[in-house]
């Protein structure tokens, strides 16, 4: 057995580790050996003890008692027949009631029947994943959640009457108080060591700040009436946008014979433009709110896609396939092959930032990230930056500019002006299979898969190997296995992966829907659904939400840095081989990975990295080497990304 | 609070008197190191067996099961203990200076990392085993011995000195 010290340490480690296993079995010698005779075990009574009650709990204002009215629901059996209240204010007065004196039935009762089952699936499958990924302790609960309390004091209410089976019901006076105490919340190992001790209280002023979020909508089932989600959701956006009710009926729902069939439809209507179909596919009741508002957005959206089909957008969906889970009238599938190919119209390529705009300046950043050229407008980009003045950080840079990038090699990456661009439309073939994405040459025109770590190229023998091994692929084509954030986010946050999104559907009444709640909520929780194990979230998309960086953003700063140059917050992350940073260890912890990266981001290191890249006092090589990612420190995740066309 | 219930059928210990008092005695020096507490050791050892030892008959390895559910209850108590801070546990074992810090060593790391120390220096198990208990990968153990060792390696370069 290796011994763990081995890579790191002195001559003593295989004797601190002897003297360890001494000292843990003298510690051990200690216990207690009063042996409890096995039949008098097992043959005794069973002492099982019983949960304490937990406070109910909810996050804050509206968000708050919804995610416990919602919470609420994955105990519960069915709706029962007196749900709902007899009026929009005493449903809104129930649902703080309940929130308030834990009375989670009642708090299931006053939430709209046709949205309850989306959302509980939702939640069964992300407390499910919380736990798994040790973010929650398994004594976490959505019907009571430990360490958050919430209080409302003195709400009024007002109604307005919509129509005859909708009104929203605003809180105009009173407040809602929100206290959390993180050392009573349930965190799972990942969280708890992080957690702060202290609890914080926030007040709501419902007629001031909180007044935003103040008006919630009901609806009427059955002649009681229900807090509605989406109901409540397309109102804000209504009241957002100062628009009218919609005066048209709206969109009739389409069924379908199988999930599988509702799924595939949707998908079809959207790559062909079909807006008011792929909204059809919505199921009755849950879907109505999308369904009737959609005339409102509907007569602008749908000629804006008209338009791009006309100028050459044509792509369809073949051998579509689904991972299918869930049971009863609710599946979720999740799209494991299909191929997406067709035509794409000249332009949609400027998104890899490969044109450039003549009439103004282009600045090309160098490859050690340690300064810039000018080029100034309407001259073309120089084969390489060999003789031009390199200006350093801190001069003033042109405010309207468009940036290029110098190669490793010296070259400058290839760029095009939009007059020598091609203007014809381009093929392009995206295809899902194995767990994993090929996207041709023309994809990757679209997409800027190219420039993400985990993207593989196709070798010319066929295999494959990751863009920075193999940069240059033999036809362009370029696939991603693992979880790459920034296409999830293109592809609607697809699960985290370079992928299409989960579909919730539903059956109503014999036939299969698209679920539109359900299937909004999977695009969060097939984020977490898609991490195998706690020790991925570092690795995962959501890492910046529970570790506030990720081990791209680490990377990026640390690897290549000269280990005299790391912060001290940072020491205990860092792999390094001789003097320099090769790697972040597997699994850091919430605080260590907090810690590294404030200090990393911290105007000190800032200021110090730079004075050590630019004296070059150092006397150790590395140190004058430092990758342009080490310098260019940036607080928010996604800038890790290099800066792209501007102005 | 608790809630009794009707008496279990009995049913018998697989294997000789002896191994079964030999797994109790290795399952209390394992709780015991884990929780620093002879109390809390033979608690947790007894709720283990009431628990598992029903099931007892139908387990390919008793004794390693054994020692899994073992860690995983003085987790769960762990856990709860942070969530819900109650009296102290007793510190009601009498040892010397030396052993006193580590065992304080001991507690003041994260339990994922205590229990890989224990795991792997008390228990004798491979990276494997140690990474099948604790829910983790290989390197995962891997690291979390790494970083324990580092933390006490103040303490146990004392005893060395």
């Amino acid at each position: 057995m290796t011994s763990p010290l081995d890579a790191t340490a002195s001559s003593s480690s295989a004797d601190l580790e002897a003297v360890l296993r001494t000292q843990l079995h003298r510690l051990a010698d200690h216990a207690p050996t009063n042996v409890r005779a096995f039949d008098e075990i097992v043959a005794g009574p069973v002492v099982r003890r019983r949960r304490d009650r937990r406070r109910v709990a909810g996050v804050g204002g509206t968000i708050a008692i919804l995610a416990a009215a919602f919470g609420v629901t994955t105990l519960a059996v069915s709706s029962t027949d007196d749900g709902g209240a007899a009026t929009p204010e005493e449903a809104v007065i129930r649902l703080v009631d309940a929130v308030e004196s834990e009375d989670v039935l009642s708090v299931l009762d006053i939430v709209d029947p046709a949205e309850v089952g989306a959302l509980r699936a939702a939640l069964v499958q992300a407390e499910s994943d919380a736990k798994r990924l040790e973010l929650v302790d398994e004594s976490f609960r959505l019907d009571g959640i430990a360490g958050i309390d919430i209080q409302a004091d003195g709400l009024q209410y007002a109604t307005n009457d919509l129509m005859s089976d909708l009104a929203t019901v605003t809180a105009t006076a009173g407040t809602l108080t929100t206290t959390v105490d993180p050392a009573a919340f349930p965190f799972g190992d990942v969280l708890h060591e992080s957690a702060d001790d202290g609890a914080s209280t926030s007040t709501v002023d419902m007629a001031g700040d909180g007044s935003g979020w103040a008006t919630l909508a009901t609806v009427r089932r059955d002649g009681r009436w229900y807090v509605s989600v989406s109901f409540t959701i397309a109102e804000r956006a209504r009241r957002d946008a100062e628009v009218d009710l919609p005066s048209a009926a709206g969109i009739a729902p389409e069924g379908f014979t199988s999930p599988e069939d509702a799924a595939t439809a949707l998908f079809d209507r959207l790559l062909a433009g079909n807006l008011a179909g792929a909204i059809a596919t919505a199921a009755p009741g849950e879907g109505d709110a999308l369904a009737w508002y959609a005339s409102l957005w509907l007569p602008s959206a749908q000629p804006v896609l008209d338009e791009q089909l006309a100028a050459g957008w044509s792509l369809t969906l073949h051998d579509l396939t689904f991972e299918v889970s869930g049971e009863g009238d609710r599946r979720m599938l999740r799209p494991s092959t299909y191929v997406i190919s067709g035509t794409v119209p000249a332009g949609w390529d400027l998104v890899d930032g490969r044109r450039l705009d003549p009439t103004i300046d282009t600045i090309v950043w160098t490859s050690d990230g340690t300064g810039y050229v000018t080029i100034p407008a309407g001259e073309p980009i120089p084969a390489t930056l060999e003789g031009l003045p390199v200006q350093q950080f801190g001069d003033e840079p042109p405010v309207e500019l468009q940036t290029a990038f110098e190669q490793p090699d010296g070259s400058i990456e290839p760029h095009l002006f939009t007059d020598d661009a091609d203007d014809q439309p381009f093929e392009i073939r995206v295809e899902r299979r194995d767990g994993c994405t090929t996207f041709d040459a023309g994809a990757n025109r679209v997409f800027i898969l190219g420039s993400l770590d985990s993207a593989e190229a196709i070798r010319p023998d066929g295999s494959f190997g990751t863009a920075d091994d193999e940069p240059a692929s033999a036809d362009g084509s370029t696939r991603t296995c693992g979880s790459t954030s920034l296409l999830g986010l293109i592809w609607l946050a697809g699960g985290g992966e370079a992928n299409l999104p989960a579909v919730a559907t539903v059956q109503v009444d014999g036939q299969w829907y698209v679920s539109p709640l359900g299937t909004a909520a999977a695009a969060l929780t097939e984020l977490l659904h898609d991490v195998q194990s706690s020790d991925d979230l570092f690795d995962s998309p959501i890492a910046w939400l529970i570790y506030g960086t990720s081990r791209a953003d680490l990377e990026n700063l640390l690897v290549g840095s000269p280990t005299a140059q790391v912060p001290a917050d940072c020491a205990e992350l860092v792999v390094a081989e001789g003097v320099t940073i090769t790697a972040i260890i597997p699994t850091p912890t919430v605080s260590q990975a907090r810690a590294c990266y404030g200090a990393l981001t911290s105007g000190e290191w800032t200021t110090y990295h730079f004075e050590g890249s630019e004296s070059g006092s150092s006397e150790d090589p590395a140190i004058d080497s430092v990758p342009a990612t080490s310098v260019e420190v940036t607080p928010a995740t996604l800038d890790s990304v290099p800066p792209t066309v501007t102005g | 609070m608790t809630e009794p219930t009707a008496p279990r059928q009995p049913v018998e210990w697989v294997g000789s008197d002896a191994v079964y008092a030999d797994t109790y005695r290795h399952l209390l020096r394992v709780a015991f190191v884990l929780t620093g507490s002879t109390q809390t050791a033979e608690d947790v050892v007894h709720d283990v067996m009431c628990t598992v030892g029903p099931r007892m008959g139908s387990l390919d390895d008793p004794a390693v099961y054994l020692r899994v559910a073992v860690v995983n209850r003085c987790r769960s108590l762990h856990r709860r203990a942070i969530r819900a801070p109650a009296p102290e546990m007793s510190i009601d074992a009498q040892l010397d200076p030396g052993l006193t810090e580590l065992r304080d060593e001991l507690a003041r790391l994260p339990l994922k990392q205590r229990s890989a120390i224990v795991l792997r220096y008390l228990c004798d198990q491979s990276d494997a085993d140690i990474a099948a208990v604790l829910g983790c990968r290989e390197a995962t153990v891997r690291s979390l011995i790494h970083r324990g060792l580092k933390d006490l390696r103040r303490t146990l370069s004392k005893v060395t000195s």
